[in-house]
């Protein structure tokens, strides 16, 4: 389950700039690093509400499975993304997240997140705050996605 | 100044055809005053005289004047430098395979034009300037123009629909003309104002022109002057007009605007041409023809899958912003002339001088460059060169780079330039290039339509024509000693891959380029060979992404933008873009919060470029021509158009 996380490692990742030093404290406590290797699965499409993480280096694909098709990748996660925010919502999990290299992640135990976010509504801001800025610049780079913008295909 | 009795104008005519011209002049034809080839002064519309208005054109029996009755018709100097159809060259494949391809040029014998308006020569000066002052002259234009001696009219009676005192172009005749006529009851005032004039004027039996004489040209032009069908205030205009691209008066005009294209035919000064390939049946003989074109058609703007100017809006937009805006910016001139044919011509009367004022009120202004300086032009036939294809690699499935030799090699193969590639009787394409040099050039080609499709299916040892190499080259010089983030998308990292070979070969001056490249799925990643070996490259930083891919696939997916952050992009860095302009779009914004300030970025335009060279006016962006002011542009140039709907 990985070694448990420290302060200063949370300073140091961008997504939890606005943290004081007592808040970060505070979400060490709940948080472990943990290496994983290539080929690994983190969770499955469909999967129940799970904890959240940040990546801290290597590469983590998000892929979808299509009926009749092969499953395909569309997105690839790198140092200081995030990754399963359904668990910040309590959804099940809307993609698979596979280790495509060997990577490191941030892991934050979802239920004390959550309840720390209730608990101390600044934290909660903060980590609320930044998950939808990530989720917004993703939504850009998926509109860009959909519009397909290389042209036709070939006939 | 010298008179010449009305009796006597038969005299002219005898003059100008035993210096062995051909003598084309105002005749009526078909109900309109036409330019036509005439015999006599008896060919001449004397007593005619024409009623004009918005959408109206009629000519009627009044008067006995042979000029004064009637101003312009339809016809101008254009379809006499300029005509409507032309064979550019011939193309035929020759026994041993090869093609051959010979010029068309024409050999004009001395013509005179007789009774052109100052209006018209004004238009003349400006359709030179579009055709021989840019970087490229074109050698049929010039032939004809030098052909030609102008027996040109000063305007005593101006019509209702002209308004040449407001536009500086007229009514009196300052230049372009050999002789000068102005028409009084009893005959004809007459200057000479150059040798060829002089010339013709000494085989005419005249006498000196009176004081009192003289005096009345100089009134009659200051009455003319005033008493203008129209007015318009061309002042500050394209500045204005580009800065309200959102007006509401184009939506309104284009309500009535059937984009028949009539008011650009009629016009003396738009030169916008197409061309078309036909051949012989059996494919031997081919050959190029240019025909006029107007900005109101839908190809105008057309490539591969869509145009940019689907409305017609957007295409009035075009028009007039280029009429009396961008042609000020790319020619020193307004396009306008005041001749008010756009307005008699137009089916719903459509009224230029109406819309400009309309548009005059609003708020926005927009700079706009300085014209460029072309220090002098260089001759450029449009005939490709014959060449021959030494390899083909296929890059993906609808991908090819072919490496072609030209038999007499080329000069300022450079990347970041492109060359227009032929095939006889079927089309030709601007592809840039990809590589190579003066003897060897490489064309990545993807295969999106009937050009593309028959080139991306050559083989080896097959003859293709090439033209060029044209436009602006990637600004190497201008980027060294600076960390370069090269950002490509698709099919653009062909115009990147020469510069990215030059950074990677001068490494002193290129310490650190950063390749951010997006294709859509990793069998669509061109060039993969060679971006393996870039990633042994100590200078070089390769960041590749995919949209999609299988589960196999180890490298980044997404969109290239996510590959721009503090790594990719270091501090200092200069940036140089090509993809999808929407991809350049979400690039440049992305670059800019990195901290890549916009005279430092570098992006290639893409528009409808078929002649190269400045003359076919296709590929115009706002106050560039893509082409010859292009392809590469730093992103300050564009900005204040980039991204705007219907441009």
């Amino acid at each position: 389950m990985g070694t448990p996380a420290s302060a200063d490692l949370i300073g140091d990742i961008l997504l939890f700039a606005g943290l004081t030093p007592p808040m970060r404290a505070k979400l060490a406590a709940i948080a472990a690093v943990e290496p994983l290797p290539a080929g690994a699965t983190i969770f499955e499409e469909g999967d129940p509400a799970g904890d959240l993480y940040v990546v801290l280096d290597g590469r983590i694909t998000l892929s979808v499975r299509i009926p009749g098709e092969p499953e395909r990748s569309i997105l690839s996660l790198r140092e200081g993304e995030l990754l399963g925010w359904s668990a910040l919502l309590g959804r099940k999990r809307v993609a698979t997240a596979r280790v495509v290299l060997p990577s490191q992640v941030l892991r934050l135990r979802r239920s004390e997140l959550l309840e720390l976010c209730e608990m101390d509504h600044d934290i909660g801001y903060v980590i609320m705050r930044q998950a939808f800025e990530e989720m917004a610049d993703r939504l850009l780079a998926t509109r860009l996605q959909l519009l397909d913008v290389f042209g036709p295909r070939k006939r | 100044m010298q008179f010449l009795e009305r009796a006597a104008l038969d005299a002219l005519f005898d003059a100008l055809r035993a210096e062995g011209r051909a003598v084309l002049g105002p005749t009526v034809v078909d109900g309109a005053i036409r330019l036509a080839p005439i015999d006599g002064a008896q060919d001449l519309p004397a007593g005619w005289t024409d009623a004009q208005g918005p959408g109206h054109y009629r000519l009627r029996r009044g008067g006995d004047a042979t000029f004064d009755g009637y101003v312009v018709g339809p016809d101008s100097l254009k379809q006499v430098f300029f005509p409507s159809k032309e064979t550019l060259y011939r193309a035929e494949r020759r026994a041993d395979g090869k093609l051959g391809f010979s010029p068309v040029l024409p050999d004009p014998g001395a013509s005179a034009v007789l009774g052109v308006r100052a209006c018209d020569l004004a238009a003349a000066r400006i359709q030179r300037a579009a055709l021989e002052g840019g970087p490229y002259a074109e050698p049929r234009h010039r032939a004809r123009r030098e052909a030609a001696l102008i027996v040109a009219v000063n305007c005593t009676r101006p019509g209702a629909l002209c308004f040449c005192a407001s536009t500086e172009t007229g009514p009196r005749v300052t230049e372009g003309a050999d002789l000068v006529l102005t028409e009084r009851p009893d005959g004809f005032l007459v200057e000479a104002p150059t040798q060829a004039g002089r010339a013709v004027l000494a085989r005419l039996d005249t006498r000196p022109a009176a004081a009192d004489e003289v005096a009345w040209v100089d009134d009659a032009m200051r009455e003319a002057a005033a008493n203008m069908g129209r007015e318009v205030d061309l002042d500050g205009l394209p500045e204005q007009l580009f800065g309200r691209l959102d007006h509401a008066r184009w939506k309104i005009v284009a309500e009535r605007c059937l984009a028949c294209g009539n008011c650009t035919s009629v016009c003396p000064t738009c030169f916008c041409s197409t061309s078309e390939h036909p051949s012989s049946i059996d494919g031997d003989e081919a050959s190029r023809v240019r025909l006029w074109d107007s900005c109101f058609t839908e190809e105008h703007a057309y490539i591969h899958g869509g145009g940019f100017r689907p409305r017609t809006e957007d295409r009035y937009r075009q028009w007039l912003t280029h009429k009396v805006g961008a042609w000020v910016a790319q020619f020193g001139t307004s396009g306008c002339v005041g001749c008010g044919r756009c307005i008699a011509w137009c089916p719903v009367g459509i009224d230029l001088t109406e819309e400009i004022a309309a548009l005059r009120q609003g708020e926005g202004i927009a700079a706009l460059p300085a014209p460029p300086a072309h220090a002098c032009a260089t001759d450029e036939d449009l005939v490709p060169r014959a060449a021959t294809v030494t390899r083909v690699e296929r890059e993906s499935d609808d991908v090819v780079t072919l490496h072609v030799a030209v038999d007499e090699g080329l000069q300022g193969v450079l990347p970041g330039r492109f060359c227009q590639v032929s095939l006889p009787g079927i089309g030709e394409v601007p592809i840039s290039i990809s590589g190579g040099d003066g003897a060897l050039l490489e064309h990545t080609i993807r295969a999106v339509g009937r050009a593309t499709d028959a080139l991306c299916a050559l083989s080896p040892g097959d003859a293709v024509g090439i033209r060029g190499p044209y436009g602006r080259a990637w600004p190497l010089e201008a980027l060294a000693g600076r960390p370069v983030v090269v950002v490509a998308g698709g099919i653009g990292l062909a115009p990147l891959r020469g510069a990215l070979r030059s950074m990677i070969a001068r490494p002193d001056e290129f310490p650190e380029v950063h390749l951010c490249y997006g294709a859509r799925s990793p069998a669509d990643v061109l060039y993969a060979k060679e971006l393996l070996g870039w990633m042994e490259v100590p200078t070089m930083h390769l960041h590749l992404t995919v949209d999609h891919a299988s589960p196999a696939w180890l490298g980044h997916v997404g969109v290239v933008t996510r590959l721009l952050d503090a790594r990719s992009v270091p501090a200092g860095a200069s940036a140089m873009i090509c993809g999808p302009e929407i991809m350049m779009r979400f690039t440049v914004e992305r670059l800019a919060q990195l901290g890549v300030p916009d005279e430092r970025t570098w992006v290639t335009m893409e528009r409808n470029m078929q002649c190269a060279t400045g003359f076919c006016g296709r590929c115009q962006y706002g106050p560039y021509f893509v082409c010859k002011d292009g392809p590469v542009f730093s992103f300050d140039q564009i900005r204040f158009l980039f991204g705007e709907e219907g441009y």
